[in-house]
């Protein structure tokens, strides 16, 4: 009974909330070897695409979390049933991060297949800043429930990685890998990003619940 | 008199909601963050405008005029890429360096042939020794073995082996615009971004060195034209431009969306003018825009009066504020617009993930310009202090952009009016399939 509960759940999120996401998702994947191109690149150039570009996709599958629950009458009424809310956030993120890491992998071997040098660095390097972009999207919309607001403290810091050096970005410097840090380092930066954006997405996991709560 | 009454009580209500809106607050923040990240809010120490000391050994270099000495150094740096077959571009501002293939190699050894007069299978020959590896290449059968085991490299001396070209000269009768056409394909070749393209070969090759007299001509003429402050006003609008192209887009959806919550059938119902309305809503959401702008540009000419109170010159008082309505008010327009007409035709926050990739584009592609980049930017750039004559020099070229941007912002505005007349009619079904495939949202479940 509870499987078909779930499947019923996970159908409805595929079709009504994931669509969407996804269709803009793969419009970023279709646009970045149109942009950037994606034969022959050396490790440098193929960073660019998936650090710069493709990162975003993280914003686009994971921000919206709470989307659908900020209507009124729908939050009362997914509520009032008894599959936890709190649960359906886990499989909705889940999905999110799956495609992200679907996406993201599907790039790096367009990549490889086009004769570029593109690895597993090159994987983390965009999965880490989706996953933090969207963790701070998420966090960002569950304190706030503003979602014009959600979508701009990922871009604004997005777009200050353009202009600024970085030192001065600190932790937050995404395109490590494109400006030609050592491996090491964009390992370790991409794994405490990743940290990050799951910090974040357990905290608006729980400001959600508080919210709720109260 | 009333009609009039109505329309500023409209303009200070939709005014006061802006002003409460905590995305204008986030977006007023950034803007001072990035004011201050970029330098400009306030300068840094190294930015004031001195004039040019008498002796120094250098006062810096320009692109160059004299097509005898660029003509021969980009053609040397063609021949160097195209031997190494490595050629390094910034399409889209990213580093990348292209490889070419087979064909695209052919169709470069043709631009060098008419650019040199040697034969493309010579030049080709050359490029294929170079990757090869250093000009030499030893087949098994050029070794002979001696008796006591060590080996004789054998030259059967065959005319058709092919000399290494080490460098090549321009062909007699190459005329500049000739090169420069030729040099604009080899920059297609490559795919787009590098040296060899129109602004970028002036830029690189050729280069000269700014004299004492000419950096003395520079500083009299911003003295004379931008009075200090016009100067450092380019500059804040060069870097503010590049976030208002994006940023004002959030609060214009975030005031839209917030109709659905609380006002759309009140606002659908009213005997207000769509246009009215909208204009008002606009109108609000620039002016709310342009008060950080105008504080920070009142703050900074304060500044800059008390950095040169010793000079004796009259600074431009106005310097700021008339760069900032005249350099950034159109972009600020069509980021807002954009985001007032695609949030009324769609009832989601598509404009914020479109408006983004324009961004993104306008950016990147303007990395190639950063200084004197006006023609179709909607954020121009003057990524420089001072260069007062590459900015009056391209003066009139970066009003007709201004000028084009506003009449695409009033476009927009239009839209988004017809848009707002067609939903109080009860019709645009068609925006309902648009709000399928992109809601993101509680507005799935809404019916109009």
């Amino acid at each position: 009974m509870e499987s078909f509960v779930w499947g019923g759940i996970l159908k409805a999120e595929v079709r009504f909330q994931l669509l969407p996401r996804l269709l803009f998702a793969v419009l970023l994947f279709l646009l970045a070897p149109l942009l950037f191109g994606c034969s022959a690149l050396d490790a440098q150039a193929a960073a660019a695409p998936l650090e710069c570009f493709l990162s975003l996709m993280g914003t686009v599958l994971l921000t919206p979390l709470f989307l659908p629950e900020g209507d009124e009458g729908i939050r009362q009424t997914v509520e009032a049933r008894a599959v936890s809310p709190v649960r359906v956030y886990l499989l909705r993120l889940a999905l999110g991060v799956v495609l992200l890491a679907a996406l993201v992998a599907g790039f790096v071997l367009l990549l490889r297949c086009s004769e570029s040098e593109a690895g597993l660095l090159h994987f983390l390097a965009a999965f880490g800043d989706g996953v933090f972009l969207g963790g701070l999207g998420l966090f960002v919309l569950a304190l706030s429930r503003n979602i014009a607001l959600s979508y701009m403290a990922p871009l604004a810091l997005f777009a200050l990685n353009f202009t600024l050096a970085d030192n001065k970005l600190g932790p937050f410097a995404l395109f490590t890998l494109y400006r030609g840090a050592e491996g090491g380092a964009v390992l370790l930066d991409k794994l405490v990003l990743i940290g990050l954006g799951l910090l974040l997405t357990a905290g608006a996991l729980g400001i959600r619940e508080v919210w709720r709560r109260h | 008199m009333g009609a009039r009454v109505i329309t500023m009580t409209l303009f200070f209500i939709e005014l006061k909601r802006v002003l409460r809106s905590i995305t204008f607050w986030m977006m007023a923040v950034l803007l001072v963050v990035v004011g201050i990240s970029q330098g400009v809010f306030p300068p840094e120490e190294g930015d004031t405008i001195k004039p040019p000391q008498p002796g120094l050994e250098s006062y810096g270099s320009k692109a160059g005029s004299d097509p005898d000495k660029i003509m021969p150094e980009a053609l040397d740096s063609l021949y160097l890429d195209f031997r190494a077959n490595s050629y390094v571009a910034y399409p889209m501002g990213f580093y990348k360096n292209v490889h070419l293939n087979e064909r695209e190699r052919e169709r470069m050894a043709w631009v060098l042939s008419e650019l040199t007069g040697v034969s493309e299978a010579e030049l080709l020959a050359a490029g294929e020794i170079e990757e090869q590896g250093r000009g030499v290449t030893i087949q098994t059968e050029d070794l002979e073995r001696n008796e006591d085991g060590s080996f004789v490299v054998q030259s059967d001396g065959s005319p058709e082996r092919p000399k290494v070209l080490e460098n090549v000269t321009l062909a007699e009768g190459v005329s500049y615009e000739a090169f420069l056409a030729l040099m604009q394909q080899a920059d297609r070749i490559i795919g787009g971004g590098s040296s060899y393209s129109g602004d970028y070969l002036l830029g690189s090759f050729g280069r000269e060195p700014v004299t004492y007299e000419e950096a003395l001509a520079d500083y009299e003429l911003m003295l004379e034209k931008d009075r200090y402050t016009g100067a450092h006003a380019r500059l804040f609008c060069d870097y503010m431009g590049i976030f208002l192209a994006v940023l004002p887009v959030f609060p214009a959806v975030a005031l839209m969306l917030a109709d659905k919550r609380d006002i759309r059938p009140v606002l659908y119902s009213r005997s207000v003018a769509a246009w009215k309305l909208l204009l008002c809503r606009w109108m609000a959401l620039v002016t709310a825009t342009l008060l950080p702008l105008l504080l920070m540009g009142g703050l900074l000419t304060g500044f800059h009066c008390m950095q040169y109170s010793g000079t004796g010159v009259a600074l431009d008082l106005l310097a700021y504020f008339k760069y900032i309505l005249g350099w950034l008010l159109p972009t600020i327009l069509v980021s807002s617009g954009m985001g007032i007409f695609l949030t009324a035709l769609t009832g989601t926050p598509a404009a914020i993930a479109l408006q983004g990739i324009w961004w993104f584009m306008d950016t990147m592609g303007n990395v190639g310009a950063l200084t004197g980049g006006y023609r179709v930017s909607l954020a121009p750039r003057h990524n420089a202090l001072g260069r007062t004559q590459v900015f009056l020099d391209g003066f009139g070229v970066l009003v007709q952009n201004r000028v084009g941007y506003t009449l695409l912002a009033l476009a927009l505005f239009g839209l988004a009016v017809w848009v707002l007349g067609q939903k109080r009619r009860g019709r645009l079904e068609g925006a309902r399939i648009a709000q399928r495939l992109l809601d993101l949202g509680p507005n799935r479940w809404r019916k109009h």
